[in-house]
């Protein structure tokens, strides 16, 4: 399918580094907080003032930006920003290796 | 005229089975105290809420929730429909109640974002789409 294939090569382009900064800008743009005051270690409640609405949005948005699908238990477990970060990377390595 | 030296203090208003309470950012709180000459109040251990029984992320969410399910023109037994949960659940979950899971957040937020494609639907249809969203908060 060309869906398919598109996103594999998009996702096959994508950096750690690149998945780290389009996080920042998402979670960012949704909490009205510039990017670069944005750490990996930021907790999204505590630190980041986001609250559960807030954050499947930004799950939500992150999905759209990344033609993926964040499974409700990893969702569940997401505090940091690294760990965003980190569960997108691991979902773009995962479906590019299927 | 006042020169305005102070940050503006971003704070949300809500109210909880009758007691209204006023959620904000700790720093600001910390802020204002400094500047009122009061104790800061000692941090809450992290994790756990600041007053017993009373849980910020949960009445954020239920703050939020009804404003954003009112703006999309549905009652409170129609959003529980459309996403597919109990009408008592939904209730609970917007009088501050019961913390949703992710799964009920997301079934809720995908409901809502429906109804508001709706609200939409007609005024998109005679013309072609500009601004795909310029959604309240200012």
């Amino acid at each position: 399918m060309t869906v398919e294939n598109d996103c594999r090569s998009r996702q096959a382009v994508v950096s750690r580094d690149r998945v780290l900064s389009d996080v920042k800008r998402i979670v960012g743009e949704e909490l009205g907080i510039a990017p670069e005051d944005i750490e990996e270690t930021c907790d999204l409640v505590s630190d980041l003032g986001s609250d559960s609405l807030t954050l499947v949005e930004i799950v939500m948005q992150i999905e759209d930006h990344f033609a993926i699908t964040v499974p409700d238990d990893l969702g569940e477990k997401v505090q940091t920003v690294g760990d965003v970060v980190e569960g997108v990377w691991q979902l773009l390595r995962g479906s590019r290796d299927d | 005229m006042v020169t305005n030296k102070h940050p503006a203090i971003d704070c949300r208003r809500v109210e909880l089975d009758g007691i209204r309470y006023v959620i904000l950012r700790e720093t600001q709180l910390d802020y204002l105290c400094r500047e009122a000459g009061i104790d800061v109040p000692g941090p809450s251990p992290a994790g756990s809420p600041p007053v017993e029984g009373f849980d910020l992320d949960r009445a954020s969410l239920a703050e939020r929730l009804v404003r954003r399910r009112l703006a999309a023109g549905l009652s409170q037994a129609e959003l529980a429909r459309r996403a597919g949960i109990r009408p008592e659940t939904l209730n609970r979950i917007e009088r501050g109640r019961t913390t949703p899971d992710f799964a009920t957040v997301r079934k809720l937020v995908v409901a809502i974002n429906a109804a508001e494609r709706e609200k939409l639907a007609p005024a998109l249809s005679s013309q072609t789409r500009q601004e795909p969203d310029n959604d309240g908060g200012k």
